[in-house]
């Protein structure tokens, strides 16, 4: 799922159906919950089945809502954060900083996956760097504040919470700094191809760059 | 639930509001690549919650607990953190597992790595969440990445307990 449609509208359909339905993750997944469906109906028998799909429709629909509207949050941030703002706080220079601010960040987000990962995938799209992405996620995840005023203080109780808050702090820091040892992924080969193409050419246009050798 | 809904809620009509004021093209605009983008995804996320569902059924949970104890060392680390991994569902299933292997004799350095685990490598959210919208490769980067974040908590936790003067063993 690329998203550089949200800036340049119009061309795009509106819903590209076959990415809804055809695309490759979603068939493997597909053949993913088959299996695991007809174990769990030999093993555990018709009614776990059943009631396991119950349970999950019933979570699908209840968060429906709220991912929703992170879905338009992520489009208005698209629209109105600039590239150049992002990239100079938590792009590829943004070093250190970078990653101290999305660590930040990502401890505040509250809300579950459905609200952050439309946020981080609005952050990729506008020029954030990997190591700002993990170091967000890890934080959003190890930091949450969210998590531990809901969950941790009221069952691990304030000190066992406080150790464990106070163990992860390095953490995002640590998983940030290893990311960028790792080879590039294919998103990010494409990003840096059309960069040089479009730095090779000085006020040309910044999208159409990939397509001349 | 309402909770979950006020935060983007209020974000969304802040950024909104904002947007209409530069203007009202904006805010259609993203409306629209909203929608097309959520009607895209929902079908990989149904499939993908009910797989992680089933997945859930067939791997135990309280087995686990009474050999992550204080004493376990290492190994009991190791497992936990991979345990946690392994856990599917949000919070809402998680916690009570915690408080299942804490009551079964589980220690509180093991339990960080596996909340740590469970945090950073919930296979579950990687499934429904990150691999549909991010692409699997920085799926991968962000994996790899976090190996070795669980046992870092676990053995951080062994420190300061250490310093707090509640003494787990270590090795």
């Amino acid at each position: 799922m690329s998203g550089k449609d949200v800036q340049s509208g119009g061309v795009r359909p509106l819903i590209d159906w076959r990415r809804a339905f055809l695309d490759t993750s979603t068939l493997v997944f597909a053949a993913i919950m088959a299996a695991a469906g007809a174990a769990v109906f030999v093993f555990k028998g018709a009614d776990v089945f059943f009631e396991t799909i119950k349970s999950e429709l019933l979570l699908l629909l209840s968060f429906t809502p709220k991912m929703m509207l992170a879905f338009f949050v992520a489009a208005l941030i698209t629209a109105l954060v600039s590239r150049q703002f992002i990239a100079r706080w938590l792009g590829d220079e943004a070093g250190m900083r970078g990653i101290a601010l999305a660590s930040g960040v990502g401890s505040v987000t509250p809300g579950g996956p459905m609200v952050s990962f439309p946020i981080v995938v609005a952050l990729s799209d506008a020029g954030s760097s990997r190591s700002s992405m993990v170091a967000y996620l890890t934080s959003w995840t190890t930091l949450g504040f969210q998590r531990i005023m809901i969950w941790e203080l009221p069952l691990l109780g304030i000190e066992y919470a406080m150790i464990r808050l106070l163990v992860s702090i390095p953490l995002p820091f640590i998983a940030a700094l290893v990311s960028l040892r790792l080879p590039l992924t294919d998103r990010e080969k494409h990003k840096l191809d059309a960069a040089k193409t479009a730095a090779g050419r000085e006020p040309g246009p910044e999208r159409n760059a990939g397509e001349k050798p | 639930m309402i909770l979950g809904l006020l935060f983007p809620g209020v974000l969304a009509v802040i950024l909104g509001a904002i947007a209409h004021q530069r203007s009202p093209a904006m805010v259609r605009a993203a409306l629209r690549s909203a929608f097309g983008r959520f009607v895209e995804i929902m079908p990989k996320i149904a499939v993908a919650l009910i797989a992680a569902g089933f997945i859930g059924q067939l791997v135990p949970a309280a087995v686990v607990g009474a050999h992550i104890g204080p004493d376990s060392g290492f190994y009991g680390i190791m497992l936990a953190t991979f345990a946690g991994g392994f856990t599917p569902g949000g919070p809402i299933v998680t916690f009570p597992i915690v408080l299942v292997l804490l009551k079964a004799g589980a220690g509180f350095p093991q339990v960080v790595a596996f909340l740590t685990g469970w945090s950073v490598f919930a296979l579950h959210r990687m499934i429904t969440y990150e691999i549909p919208m991010m692409g699997w490769q920085f799926s991968a980067v962000r994996l790899v990445s976090s190996l070795i974040l669980p046992p870092i908590a676990g053995y951080l936790t062994i420190l300061v307990m250490t310093l707090f003067g509640t003494v787990p063993k270590v090795f």
